[in-house]
Formats: structure tokens, C-alpha cells, sequence
């Protein structure tokens, strides 16, 4: 229904948590390759199916990313708090719609429910024209191979359009004017297409701060609600002398510009999330920054006891994964135990 | 809190608008004009008749171009909407109806039609066609019923008969067939009518009816696949030796009783319109509530909306 009202012409938002996420996937791979603009919130909570349904847990960052089948690239937004939740909502409707994508925002039951005061944003500055833009025109083909940013537009129901030529909507492959095809060329212009919008998307990413400095032996990687447990335990690291700094990480798909330059000022890389260690002994995000940049001193520190993360567990965890890096120097891959 | 991406996206990008077209210049819409692919159907599919009558609908109806939306889902008749030079979507299998939906609730501007096919309607979009008929949401919806699936090569559906020998039921159909009269009468759809495709006078009237109707109006066409199920419907076609029969006259059609029993009538059964009241629609009942809630802000601008639920907090 979010995905009728967003080829209306209307700003499209829909939210879920898990269960409800596995469901919509189906429709998320069609806002995919329709190249339709939707806002998805998740509320990530216990998973997997019913799961924990009132506690806490970041493990969605994998089907946010890649749930659907095909090769369906999506936008993955993570916000930091409450604040950030706010402005994460704006952001997540500019890039839908000007990358005609849909966006996942990636929150979870302990930002849900908390209750957080922020420095009043200017109303006034932020909110935009979101009504449907109706004016007639004189042709148009929404999936231009040809345009020059790369973009998709659509021209909703009720625009009129000169030339009588009226483009279609789908789910199927397609050509510029929305009508079927199985074309070897076209399939793999398009999926170009769909991929290289996240690539565009990726080049205007500020590269994330380091919090503390750019240098030392131990960087924490977290997002989403980690980021205040996270920075408190640097703070307290760094007050004990250890070198200690962190980032946090609120773009998830596409990453962030500059991530291999940051790590690489660090010995060890360890990403905090409430996620499974899984097969190999590291979560989800830190999953998808080993692929990314194949360094296997990215590690997890991970769990799923459906609680927010306690600053003396990060410090343990880091101590404990210190100490087995000094026993067992790495050989690439090194499953840690808790 | 700012990055390149907060900026707000220019409207209409770089697409060169035109100036309205005045109401005088606006002549009723041609075949030619409303047509576009041809049709992916085999030839004597009885969707070309539908298709056909959708075309002179629009074109009798004086319909504005750029106002007709049509959507379907997955199918031989799910195809429909690339065959017609207008705005169209062709979704997810079965799911047709709350894109439309959607659609129809955000633009009360917009004429929504929906096509598709038994299985499309009554399988996987079973659920869905329950909902949208007792929330009766603005639109206009044929199903083109030819009891098997087409498109995937003859596969037994919900209104296949049993005993139907299909590529899933190679000794026979067991399940009994779903009525989709019935159903959407049961479902509390407030216009529920049959016709077949072998009466293009008649389907042109249901859907004109249907599309008179201000509510969810669900049309059932009879609509032989040639290919897969030839002959299914030649006991209602007078041509082939079979009788037509339409609703009596004396028919109540807002008797909601009666209307199941009309449905029940074995095949042919009855053609015209089973059912049809007048109840609210969701489009009505959701801009009630919006307009009481905007009489409390009127005058506000958006943002400062929002700006009294922020104070509120302070």
C-alpha cells in the first residue's frame, strides 16, 4: 500500500519490526527494480521469527541490506539516538527520493523506547514540498539510460504527458519506458544502474568521525544505539591510559568513503553488535566491512542476551579478545569463544 | 546534523514541463491512442475482449489520459496494463489491490482500475481481496476467470472444477473450487457482478456500472484461456450451444441473501449484477478524519504543526 501511495506521488513510509521485515521483502525487492522511493523503518527486537519481541538486538542489518532475491541494492540508514532519529527520517526521504530507492532505517526497541531531549531543530528550514508534482510535460522515459546523473524520475498518476506515450511501472526487467524485456544488454545496463546509484549515493558520504584519536592500538566500531555505552567506554579506557578510540557507523548500505584509511591507523578493529558471532566468530556489520575490505583484523564482540550493551562488557570483551590476539597471533581466520 | 544528502531534492528535476491542456482541446481518447504493446495473449484469449472494452469504456466515458491508472499483478490478464498507453503498474503477484489501494486513498483525483486473473485474485491475493472489499476502497477490479493458471502453463487454480486434469493434479482436481461470487459477497464487496467474455455488450456494462459505483466495485469475467482450458465456458455461450442467463429482473440487488443464492446456482449460473449497496468507502471515511483533524490546525502551515507537538514537549 506505501509503495501505491509512493508511485502517487506522495512521501512513502512504512515501518515494521523483524518479522514484519521478512514479510515486506517481497515488496522491497519490487521497490528495488521498480526504482520506486519508500522509507522502511525497522525496529530491530529478538530475532529470528518471533524471536524476543520486547528486546533489544541489531541482527536485521543483513536482510536490510540483501533480504529479497536477486541482486536488489538498497539503501541501509542506522541512527545513532533519538535525535538522530529525527534527522535520519528527513535524510532517508531526500535520498528515496532522489535516488528513487527505497531506504531502510535501521533502529531497535532500546532507541524505540527511550525517551532522549535534543536541541530544537529549525521546523521551519527542514520541512519541504512533498505534494505530487503534476505538471504536464512534454515526454519522458523514467529508466533513461542516457541521463546524465544516473537517475530514475517518475511521473505519477494524473501528470499528463504530451506525447501520448505513457510509461509503465514493473517488477520486470525492463526497458526505458518500463516495458518488459529479457534483453542480455538491458538487464545488465540496468542493473548497472540500480548498483551505480548506491555508488553516486556513496561518493556524497562524509566520511565518519573518529571519535578520540585517529590513531592507537584498539578502534570500536559500533552503530545504531551503541554509540553511547561505545564512546563511554573509550572514555574510560582512555582515562586508564589504554589507547582506545571508536567509531560509529550510521550510513550501513552504502558504506561510508574513507572506513580503510581509519582502520588502518588502528592494530585491532573490533565492531560492538548485538548480533550473533554467527559460524565464523563476527556479527553482522563486521561481516559486511570484512568483505568489504578483506582485513581480517576486523573482529566481533559480540551477544544476544536482548540487552543494551553494558560499558564494562565492552571493556571486558576487548580486554579478553587483546589477550587472545598476544597468545595466538592472527592467521586470518580465528573464531573467539566467550 | 547535516550532510550533502539533507539537501532537499530539486521538484520535476530536469524534466521540461508543458502548459495544462485546456478542457476544449480535450477529445475523447481513440483506440489508437490508448493502445500500446500488443498483446502477449494467444490468439482467441478472451482477455482481447476486455481489453477492448476497456478501451472504448475510456473512450466513451470521455476519460482524461493522464487520470486512468492501471494496475494488476502476476498473469496472462496481469499483463494488461503494458497493453494500455497510460499510466499503469504491473506489481507482485497478487498484491494488485492494496497497491491500488494505496493508490486510490492518496489520489481521490485518480480513476483505478485493477486486472488480473483467478489465481492472482484468489490464491495468493485471497487475503487481500477479502480486505479490500470490506473496506470498500474506490476502485474498479476485473478479474478475468479462465480457471487454470495461464501464464505458467496449466496448473490447476482455486476456481478450476474438480476433476480438472492439470500439470498439478495430473489424475484429476480433489479441492473444491473456491464461488468468487460468494466470496466477495461474503467479503461485504458492495458491487459484485459476473459477465463473460463472449458478451462484449455486457462486460461493457458491468464495467461501466463498476466504475459508476463509489466503492470497490468487483467485476468476474468468464474468459476462456484457449490454450489451456478451451471450452471451460461454452455452456454459457449461446454460440456454442450454451445459455446465457442474466439476473431476473425481479432480482433485489441489494438483498444480500438472495445475492448468495443467486451465486450458488450451478454453472452457467446467472450474468449481471449480483449485489450492489451503497456504504461508505474508506476514501470518505479516512477524509473525515483527516478534515476534522486539519479544522484543529487550520491555517498552520505544515512544519508549524509539528512545531506545536514539539512545544507540547518542552
Amino acid at each position: 500500500m506505501a509503495l501505491g501511495a509512493s508511485y502517487a506521488g506522495r512521501v512513502a513510509v512504512t515501518g515494521s519490526s523483524g518479522p514484519g521485515i521478512s514479510l515486506k521483502t517481497e515488496a522491497l525487492g519490487y521497490a528495488v527494480m521498480a526504482e520506486l522511493p519508500l522509507v522502511v523503518i525497522d525496529v530491530q527486537r529478538g530475532g529470528p521469527s518471533t524471536g524476543m519481541p520486547t528486546s533489544v538486538e541489531q541482527s536485521d542489518l543483513n536482510i536490510a541490506c540483501f533480504g529479497g532475491h536477486g541482486d536488489s541494492p538498497r539503501v541501509v540508514l542506522a541512527p545513532a539516538n533519538v535525535e538522530d532519529c529525527f534527522y535520519t527520517a528527513i535524510e532517508a526521504v531526500n535520498i528515496a527520493r532522489k535516488y528513487s530507492v527505497p531506504v531502510v532505517i535501521l533502529t531497535d526497541q532500546a532507541i524505540a523506547t527511550r525517551i532522549e531531549a535534543f536541541e530544537e531543530p529549525n521546523l521551519e528550514k527542514v520541512c519541504q514540498d512533498i505534494s505530487p508534482d503534476l505538471t504536464p510535460i512534454a515526454d519522458f522515459k523514467p529508466y533513461d539510460l542516457s541521463a546524465s546523473d544516473g537517475l530514475t524520475r517518475h511521473a505519477p498518476p494524473g501528470k499528463r504527458i504530451a506525447s501520448g506515450k505513457y510509461p509503465v511501472v514493473t517488477g520486470l526487467e525492463h526497458d526505458e519506458m518500463g516495458h518488459p524485456t529479457g534483453s542480455p544488454k538491458l538487464h545488465m545496463a540496468m542493473n548497472a544502474k540500480r548498483r551505480n546509484k548506491l555508488r553516486k549515493l556513496a561518493s556524497e558520504l562524509p566520511v565518519p568521525q573518529v571519535y578520540g584519536p585517529p590513531e592507537g592500538n584498539v578502534l570500536l566500531v559500533g552503530w545504531g544505539s551503541n554509540q553511547g555505552p561505545i564512546r563511554e567506554a573509550v572514555d574510560r579506557a582512555r582515562a586508564a591510559g589504554d589507547s582506545v578510540s571508536s567509531l560509529h557507523i550510521r550510513y550501513i548500505n552504502p558504506l561510508p568513503p574513507g572506513l580503510e584509511n581509519i582502520f588502518s591507523g588502528f592494530n585491532h578493529v573490533f565492531v560492538v553488535e548485538l548480533n550473533d558471532e554467527g559460524i565464523y566468530g563476527y556479527g553482522q556489520l563486521a561481516g559486511l566491512l570484512r568483505a568489504r575490505y578483506c582485513d581480517a583484523k576486523i573482529q566481533g564482540i559480540n551477544k544476544t542476551d536482548g540487552l543494551t550493551f553494558k560499558v564494562k562488557e565492552i571493556l571486558e570483551q576487548t580486554r579478553a579478545r587483546l589477550a587472545a590476539a598476544k597468545a595466538q597471533p592472527a592467521t586470518g581466520v580465528t573464531i573467539q569463544r566467550i | 546534523m547535516s550532510s550533502p544528502v539533507t539537501d532537499i531534492p530539486v521538484r520535476g528535476g530536469n524534466i521540461t514541463a508543458v502548459p495544462p491542456l485546456p478542457d476544449s482541446e480535450r477529445k475523447p481518447l481513440t483506440k489508437k491512442e490508448m493502445s500500446a504493446d500488443h498483446p502477449t495473449w494467444c490468439p482467441g484469449c478472451g482477455d482481447f475482449s476486455v481489453l477492448a472494452l476497456y478501451f472504448k469504456l475510456i473512450e466513451k466515458r470521455k476519460l482524461w489520459h493522464e487520470k486512468i491508472t492501471t494496475i494488476a499483478g502476476i498473469g496472462c490478464s496481469s499483463r494488461f496494463p503494458y497493453f494500455v498507453q497510460a499510466h499503469g503498474v504491473h506489481y507482485i503477484h497478487g498484491r494488485a489491490l492494496p497497491f491500488a489501494s494505496g493508490v486510490s486513498l492518496s489520489r481521490p483525483d485518480l480513476h483505478v482500475f485493477v486486472f488480473g486473473g483467478d489465481g492472482d485474485a484468489f490464491s495468493i491475493g485471497g487475503n487481500h481481496f477479502n480486505h479490500t472489499s470490506r473496506k470498500n476502497i474506490k476502485m474498479t477490479y476485473v478479474v478475468m476467470d479462465n480457471w487454470v493458471y495461464g501464464l505458467t502453463k496449466k496448473q490447476t487454480s482455486p476456481t478450476s472444477p474438480p476433476g480438472f486434469k492439470s500439470k498439478t493434479d495430473t489424475w484429476g482436481a480433489v479441492d473444491e473450487p473456491i464461488n468468487p461470487m460468494k466470496q466477495a459477497i461474503a467479503a461485504g464487496a458492495t458491487f459484485v457482478a459476473r459477465t463473460t467474455h463472449t458478451n462484449p455488450n455486457h462486460v461493457l456494462q458491468m464495467m461501466e456500472a463498476a466504475m459508476d459505483h463509489d466503492g470497490f466495485g468487483f467485476i468476474e469475467c468468464l474468459s476462456e484461456c484457449v490454450e489451456f482450458y478451451p471450452g471451460a465456458f461454452d455452456s454459457s455461450n449461446p454460440r456454442k450451444g450454451g445459455a446465457f442467463n442474466l439476473v431476473p429482473e425481479t432480482q433485489d440487488v441489494t438483498d444480500e441473501i438472495a445475492a448468495y443464492k443467486l451465486a450458488d446456482e450451478p454453472f452457467p449460473g446467472r450474468f449481471g449484477i449480483f449485489y450492489k449497496v451503497d456504504r461508505p468507502t474508506k476514501n470518505k471515511l479516512e477524509a473525515g478524519i483527516n478534515a476534522k483533524a486539519q479544522e484543529k490546525v487550520k491555517g498552520l502551515k505544515h512544519w508549524q504543526i509539528l512545531q506545536q507537538n514539539f512545544d507540547r514537549m518542552k
